[in-house]
């Protein structure tokens, strides 16, 4: 008899069922796609972005199509944290399926309160400090632009949660080696990469940009080759765990992130054009192992620290 | 909310860049109403990447060919504008469509009476058809009054079909005055306000260009007259969860401003809470 190939992995001590989750801001706080899959099949879920207030976000137009991909800037919109402890996480609580929360801040002490008060929180299993968000003008990445200002945020977070602490990282840096070990000094426990590409797209008629922001952050399967280097780079220097995302449509492109050196992946863009995208990852991930007759999804990783 | 593949049984152009698409769809059809959309993904490529919204243009009924079974088919009418659009146009029936919906909110009649106005610009007559097969069956409404706006006569969409309907009075306006009244469908509204008692039960139901819908939004605000409006924007996931397609209102109620999703709190919305950019 076959034996099914393991596809469970431990991401910073987050358990989960299979390497596959939904990306912050792609999938709401799942109640929006709760009719179109089963939320206990994930692998997480990690939740839209919250800052300690409530925001409304850029003015439209907020998202563009460009070829293979997406500009969004959408400027943070969401219910700000106490309507997400009173609101949001009840619903989320109820699926077996470990929640991640992104927080985003203006300031380092907006980060540390939303940390501190979800540190205890039952049915949070972990955070991810966004510090790569392109479409605010304060905030997000200018805390992941640079070494020593991702470090001082990391710590001071570290310093008030137990809660396993990913770090979302920016591919718009000039090193992203060396803000993945400032985070890792500071006490992180994982990564993710990559967050969107700082990107325009001009309207010729108008001559003006299509979106309000000016820029947007690119994602969708044409930034994939840029979120693999930058994985393949990080995995070879930095000792943490990393969580690859960028363009995945397919379990093979996930299977392309997790032989780069990813412990798992994020689906982003594609749950806006599959909504069932997350579940078909996995189960291509799944099909790749056994038709390669390989054990362990977590044996991936190691090919990428050969190339 | 459904998703999954759907076979296309007509695809076929009613006017010039101009398409109707039937779509064996009961899974969507079933819950469907007037003013919703489906979130149509043209194929399987990635170029274009996102899905379209089509707003659902009728539900008609198929006839099976065992027993006498009947299924609802969703139609949907879309001119061709782009990539996305391009490739649709080139779909044969018998092809497979893979389809996300009924979403948004649709017009929700409620307890409509009286007078109805219809007024729908170009492509706008895709949902007000729906909502005019609905207010069929709605018995206290008297009398249903249609204005349609086009550029020129060629692109005067559904005449004919809103007449079937029993439309109290269907007209056109078009830029050019190849048809009707030489003009623009606000025009006709105006005049047909003049002509109505407003203090008796009216509502008016609008889809089309941004410059109609601003224009009708002023006019019904300025007399007083309910008003619901469907509005178009381009859309991310079309569920509610990217908050890529918000429109600016400020609240009936409390006058405060937000921002709300076109495709999960919309697409239909009050004429008087749109703040116009």
């Amino acid at each position: 008899m076959k034996s099914e190939p393991n596809i469970s992995v431990d991401i910073a001590g987050i358990k989960m069922r299979c390497p596959v989750m939904v990306a912050s801001g792609t999938f709401g706080y799942g109640e929006e796609y709760a009719d179109l899959l089963d939320l206990s099949r994930l692998g997480a879920l990690v939740a839209k972005g919250i800052t300690l207030n409530p925001r409304q976000g850029n003015p439209p137009p907020r998202i563009v199509e460009t070829p293979a991909g997406m500009l969004n800037a959408i400027g943070w919109e969401n219910v700000g944290l106490q309507v997400f402890l009173e609101e949001k996480l009840p619903f989320l609580k109820r699926f077996n399926t470990p929640l991640i929360v992104n927080v985003c801040g203006k300031k380092e002490e907006e980060y540390v309160q939303i940390a501190e008060r979800l540190d205890d929180r039952e049915g949070v299993a972990g955070l991810e400090l966004n510090i790569s968000c392109p479409n605010v003008r304060s905030g997000g990445l200018s805390f992941g632009r640079e070494a020593g200002a991702t470090q001082k945020l990391v710590a001071g977070v570290r310093r008030v949660t137990k809660l396993p602490l990913i770090v979302k990282l920016s591919p718009n840096v000039t090193d992203i080696v060396s803000i993945g070990r400032a985070a890792q000094d500071a006490g992180a426990d994982g990564l993710s990469l990559i967050n969107t590409l700082v990107g325009i797209a001009v309207d010729i008629k108008t001559k003006r940009p299509k979106l309000t922001n000016i820029t947007g952050g690119l994602s969708g399967p044409a930034i994939k080759p840029v979120a693999l280097r930058s994985v393949w780079e990080v995995a070879g220097k930095v000792d943490l765990p990393i969580i690859g995302m960028g363009g995945i449509m397919t379990g093979e492109d996930a299977v392309e992130f997790l032989l780069a050196g990813a412990t798992a992946v994020a689906v982003g863009t594609a749950n806006f054009v599959n909504p069932h995208a997350a579940l078909d990852v996995a189960e291509g991930i799944r099909e790749y192992l056994e038709e390669n007759k390989i054990q362990d999804v977590n044996s991936l990783r190691e090919y990428g620290k050969k190339w | 909310m459904w998703q999954g593949r759907v076979k296309i049984s007509v695809n076929e152009e009613v006017a010039p860049g101009y398409f109707r698409m039937v779509l064996n769809a009961p899974q969507v059809a079933e819950d469907a109403e007037a003013g919703q959309f489906i979130h149509i993904r043209v194929n399987d490529e990635y170029d274009p990447l996102l899905r379209r919204p089509l707003s659902i243009h009728r539900i008609i009924s198929r006839r099976l060919k065992v027993k006498s079974l009947k299924l609802p088919d969703i139609e949907v009418l879309y001119e061709v504008v782009g990539k996305g659009t391009k490739i649709l146009a080139g779909k044969r029936p018998g092809e497979d469509l893979d389809i996300l919906g009924p979403l948004g909110n649709g017009f929700k009649l409620g307890c409509v009476s009286g007078t109805v106005i219809l007024i729908a610009g170009g492509m706008g007559v895709a949902p007000l058809l729906a909502l005019a097969e609905e207010i069929r069956r709605e018995e206290k409404v008297k009398d249903t009054y249609v204005i349609i706006g086009a550029r020129t006569k060629a692109l005067v969409l559904c005449e004919d079909a809103f007449r079937d309907l029993a439309a109290k009075e269907v007209q056109v306006a078009t830029d050019d005055g190849s048809r009707g009244y030489k003009g623009l469908a606000t025009d006709l509204l105006q005049e047909l306000f003049s002509t109505l008692n407003l203090k008796l039960s009216t509502t008016v139901y609008a889809c089309g260009p941004e410059g109609m819908l601003r224009e009708v939004a002023a006019l019904t605000v300025a007399k007083g007259v309910p008003c619901r409006m469907s509005l178009e924007n381009r859309m991310g996931c079309g569920v509610g969860a990217c908050l890529g397609c918000v429109v600016r209102v400020k609240s009936l109620q409390s006058g405060v401003e937000s921002y709300k999703r076109v495709c999960k709190d919309g697409p239909v919305f009050e004429a008087g809470e749109i703040i116009w950019e």
